[in-house]
This record gives C-alpha cells, structure tokens and sequence, in this order.
C-alpha cells in the first residue's frame, strides 16, 4: 500500500471506522459507484453508507456527481474517491492546527491558571478572583495549575508539525 | 559528481530498493550483496552507509555458521498522519473553532489532552 493510500484509510477509519475503509476499498476498486450499489456490495443499508458518505465528502475524501437518467428524467449521484485532495485537505486542517496550537501556546504563557481538584474547570487567575477561587461546579476550592508541561509539550507538538511541511 | 560516486549512489539506491522490498522478513546482508553483484566487503560497507542514513536497520545473526546482518526497511509514516489523528479531525465545531469564536482552541480540553498524550 503506498504512503497516499495508506493516508486515505487511515483518514477514512478516524472519519467513519471499520465501515468506512470497506466503503473506501470498494468505491478505489470499482471507481464510481451509486450509494445504493454500495450499500448492496458491502451489505450495509444504504441510510449508513449514505451518512458516510456524506461524511468523507465533509472531508474531502470522497466527491459526487449528478446523472440524469434519460429515460425517467430522475437524477441519480455517482460517488468516487479523490486522493489527490486528501492530501491538500490535511495540509490545510495541518495549517489550521498549527495556528490553534500556537494561539494556545500563547494563552498558556500569558497567563497563571486555577483549576479545580476535581477537574470541573479551569480559569485564568483573573476569573478565578471573580469566583473567589470556588469551583462553581462543585463548591471545592481552585488550586493553581502549574502549566509548564502543558506549555512544553505544546513547543514539542508545534515543532513536530511545522517540520513536517511538505 | 564522480562517476565512481555516481554509480556508489545508484548500487545504494538498487541495495535500499530490494531490502524495502523484503518487508517484515528483512533481508540477509549476505544475499543482498550476491543479488546487486558487489563484493562482500562493498556489500556491508553500502549496508552500513544505508543504516547512517538511518534508511534501513541491521540486525545481528547467526547464519549458516557465519555472524552476519539481516536488513529491515524502516517504515516512514506519512508526514501528515499526526493530523489525522489529532482531535479537531472528527470534531463538529472544526470549521468555527477560532480565538474570537465561542469555540475556541484556548480552552479546548480535547486539545490539550492530545497534546499531553502524544507530545
């Protein structure tokens, strides 16, 4: 399996588990096909794999066509993989996830957290003075929440995905 | 470059193709050298070369009554796999999750979880 297709399945899986790769390996092995043929090849009904469908189309996996039926004039969807914009969809969400992991990154520098010992929330030392540090949930008293892991591993991860820019 | 370096590139790159090639099994140093028609010295001198490169890895073995290396290709992800299995992949507010959103990635628990676990 190459390196790209490997992508794909494992992107299909996290998106729609165990039925989504059958759903992947059957649209790469036929090349289009209609929800309902799908559905009638892997034994699935057709409501499920329409859903699936609809949810790699969210993530660019898949996309879709419209055919009219000369005959009945009624339109039917063809559905087929695109691998090519896999690739392109993840470099985007990896940009996206780059920016939010440095804007918390940021957060995280800037600021001194409280957080209650049973894990209901956690506010900056500003918001826990408005709630005399008592947890709102629960009624426990907030206790300061020492970052410097969380900020560590943050410069780790921020690391890790911008060297692997294409 | 020489052409002598040229043709040490293009053996390596032959070397690095059947030992990829030879998946979970590995292949024995000894039969890789036979297979590209290079001495044995020049067979384990290019073996050693890929292991620097950090393009194959060298196991010890007994074989034959003779200490020698199996070969295994080292499985490079793709570079991108980290994001699939990141949480904003599968989560329903990905699209309007930003800083001046209700949504927002500074108190996302999802996000530092993950960046706990795997960074």
């Amino acid at each position: 399996m190459s390196k790209r297709e490997n992508l794909l399945y494992r992107l299909a899986e996290v998106v729609a588990g165990g039925d989504g790769i059958k759903v992947i390996k059957c649209l790469i092995d036929n090349g289009s096909m209609r929800d309902d043929e799908l559905a009638l090849a892997l034994g699935l009904k057709p409501n499920v794999v329409r859903r699936i469908l609809y949810q790699f189309a969210e993530n660019s996996i898949v996309t879709v066509q419209r055919f009219r039926d000369e005959k009945t004039g009624w339109y039917y969807f063809k559905w087929m993989v695109q691998p090519d914009q896999v690739e392109l969809y993840l470099e985007d969400q990896r940009r996206k996830l780059l920016r939010r992991l440095k804007e918390r990154l940021q957060y995280e520098k800037s600021h001194e957290f409280y957080s209650c010992p049973k894990g209901c929330l956690r506010l900056t030392f500003e918001e826990a003075v408005e709630k005399n540090f008592t947890c709102s949930g629960c009624g426990a008293s907030l206790q300061y929440d020492d970052n410097k892991k969380v900020i560590s591993r943050l410069e780790v991860k921020i690391r890790e995905l911008s060297e692997e820019r294409h | 470059m020489t052409s002598g370096g040229r043709k040490r590139r293009n053996i390596e790159k032959v070397a690095l193709q059947i030992v990829n090639e030879s998946g979970d099994e590995g292949i024995l140093q000894s039969d890789l050298w036979k297979l590209i028609g290079v001495t044995s010295r020049e067979g384990s001198r290019i073996a050693i070369r890929l292991e620097k490169k950090k393009l194959i890895r060298r196991e010890r073995e007994y074989h034959s009554k003779r200490w020698t290396y199996r070969l295994h290709p080292i499985k490079k992800n793709h570079p991108l796999l980290p994001v699939i299995d990141s949480p904003c992949i599968i989560c329903a507010n990905n699209s309007k999750c930003s800083v001046e959103d209700v949504v927002s990635p500074l108190n996302c628990r999802k996000l530092i979880e993950w960046v706990l676990k795997t960074g």
